[in-house]
């Protein structure tokens, strides 16, 4: 029995989705119940266990911006539709990531460092990060023709990448040159992680990467679905002159 | 706060996030399939 | 005949643009006087000592260095926002779009013809807010006047090559004015960071040696390199 292309990719991307949750749930019970608390020096004790899911999503987050950035290359050498729904879609998900370490940290650091925040080169480059891929996101809300919207998202997702490293460097200089307050303590030395506590990290690493997958493949298909919809509305305003072949306009 | 309050209270946010984004996808590709029935059959 | 080159083509364009701003002055002059005001409010707030020794009363050298390097850099970064935004208004509202994509020239020849008429523009502000600088703040520059103007160079590069793209950009959306900061911004903040460091470590009295030494000097390099290449070549891809 043939199976149809599209049935085949909506029931891979069950499956992609079952594993993305299925894991996720697994690294849940590693991260509370195997992972050991570590020692109660500041940050540490059931605090810790921030970091399973803190450094995981700081992981989805970059993933996702790399995906903009080679998307929007793509893009611009193509032409395609596919990859700037990839660049969109990426985006999105790499700015929800990047505000759940954005929420995470402080949570972590007002116990552990006893301040909300800190001018440090990761929080700061974070930040900025960011602010970034708003900007990115509030640019394709403001076009509605999809091909302009692709191609000024692109070159803004393309230079915004290209700004990390050096945003990150500068921050480091400048955070070297002026220090102040506590010195964030690196969570995974200071604590000594074991095999549990590696184990448990390592799982929802995976987790993380795969629920990106299954996240970024669905918001595509939904982008492709809005496609769809705006081609045949726009076929229904023009039923004397046929199918529509202008390029389908999306939100 | 305790350090266990605020672990869940990251944790929650974090679920709160990832839930919410999830259901409005959720919400989304319900609707447009739906939409696309209706648009199919009027044509 | 001789067709011009690349090189004279890209200046006969930034000419243009020169020319049109010489007659309707609608560009440099707002940006001179928002600076203007925003220095003199910044003169209001900081609280002087008698003597006009220090520009702030009970402040230690390096600290009031450190301000007025803040103050200088924040007043370029948005008067050459309001400038920028401007770059490509004749060329929008006048229809004349069409007539500047005609021009038998590389695309990277537009953008290097935009960026440097946002370059002499910035410079401008510069030349007069310097020396408003030294008269407001009792700014003593001194043998640092030029490692400063060096530093001066190197972020206008930059910020000209990032706000002249992102002005492109917004020139192609629905609401210009709103979008660019949004998009430069976070952008720039390393430049930004980079140039109000060093300036500070020159008011302070640095000279060329603690300049090539700060890690500072590497990044506004870098990004002057990177980002400048990577402008120019993507910027066809606004234009179309």
């Amino acid at each position: 029995m043939a199976t149809s292309p599209t049935t085949r990719r909506s029931r891979n991307l069950k499956l992609l989705g079952s594993a993305a949750w299925g894991l996720l749930a697994l690294s849940l019970i590693f991260i509370f119940f195997v992972a050991r608390e570590a020692d109660d020096y500041p940050g540490g004790g059931p605090l810790q266990r921030i970091f399973y899911f803190h450094v995981p999503s700081a992981w989805v987050a970059y993933l996702a911006f790399a995906v903009v950035f080679i998307s929007s290359i793509a893009y611009l050498r193509t032409s395609e539709r596919r990859w700037d729904l990839l660049a969109h879609g990426a985006a999105e998900i790499g700015v929800l990531f990047t505000s759940l370490v954005l929420i995470t940290g402080p949570i972590w650091a007002r116990p552990a460092w006893g301040t909300w925040w800190q001018w440090d080169a990761r929080l700061t480059s974070t930040l900025i990060l960011w602010l970034t891929y708003l900007g990115y996101l509030f640019l394709r809300s403001l076009t509605r023709d999809p091909a302009r919207s692709g191609r000024l998202a692109a070159v803004v997702g393309i230079i915004g990448f290209l700004d990390v490293p050096i945003v990150h460097f500068s921050v480091r200089w400048w955070r070297t040159l002026h220090p102040s307050g506590p010195t964030p303590a690196d969570p995974t030395r200071s604590s000594g992680l074991g095999g549990p506590e590696l184990l448990a990290f390592f799982t929802a690493l995976v987790a993380f990467t795969l629920l990106f997958a299954w996240l970024l493949a669905t918001r595509v298909r939904i982008g492709r679905l809005e496609d769809e919809v705006d081609r045949l509305e726009i076929e229904a305003e023009r039923p004397d002159r046929g199918p529509a072949s202008g390029i389908p306009v999306s939100t | 706060m305790s350090s266990l309050g605020w672990m869940i209270t990251a944790f929650l946010c974090a679920g709160a996030g990832i839930g919410g984004y999830v259901s409005t996808l959720v919400v989304r590709e319900r609707r447009l399939t739906k939409h696309l029935d209706t648009l199919r059959k009027g044509s | 005949m001789n067709e011009p080159g690349f090189v004279a083509k890209t200046l006969l364009l930034t000419r243009k643009d020169l020319r049109i701003e010489l007659r309707a002055r609608d560009t440099l002059v707002p940006m001179l006087a928002f600076s203007f005001a925003v220095t003199l409010l910044l003169a209001f707030t900081l609280p002087t000592t008698g003597d006009n020794e220090r520009a702030i009363a009970g402040a230690s050298a390096t600290t009031v260095a450190d301000v007025l390097a803040g103050f200088f850099w924040v007043t370029i970064l948005f008067a050459g926002l309001i400038g920028f935004a401007r770059t490509f208004e004749t060329e929008q509202t006048e229809g004349a779009i069409d007539a500047l994509l005609l021009v038998p020239l590389d695309r990277s020849g537009m953008f290097l013809a935009k960026a440097l008429a946002n370059l002499i523009f910035i410079l401008l502000v510069e030349a007069f807010l310097l020396p408003l600088f030294v008269l407001l703040f009792t700014l003593d520059v001194g043998s640092g006047l030029a490692p400063l103007l060096l530093v001066i160079l190197l972020v206008d590069i930059g910020f000209v090559a990032v706000g002249t793209l992102f002005a492109s950009v917004a020139a192609q959306t629905s609401s210009r004015e709103l979008i660019l900061p949004v998009l430069a911004l976070p952008a720039l903040i390393p430049v930004f960071i980079a140039g109000a460091d060093l300036t500070s470590d020159l008011i302070a009295g640095g000279t060329f040696g603690t300049l090539v030494e700060a890690g500072w000097f590497g990044v506004l390099i870098a990004f002057d390199v990177i980002l400048g290449i990577t402008a120019a070549l993507v910027f066809e891809f606004v234009l179309e």
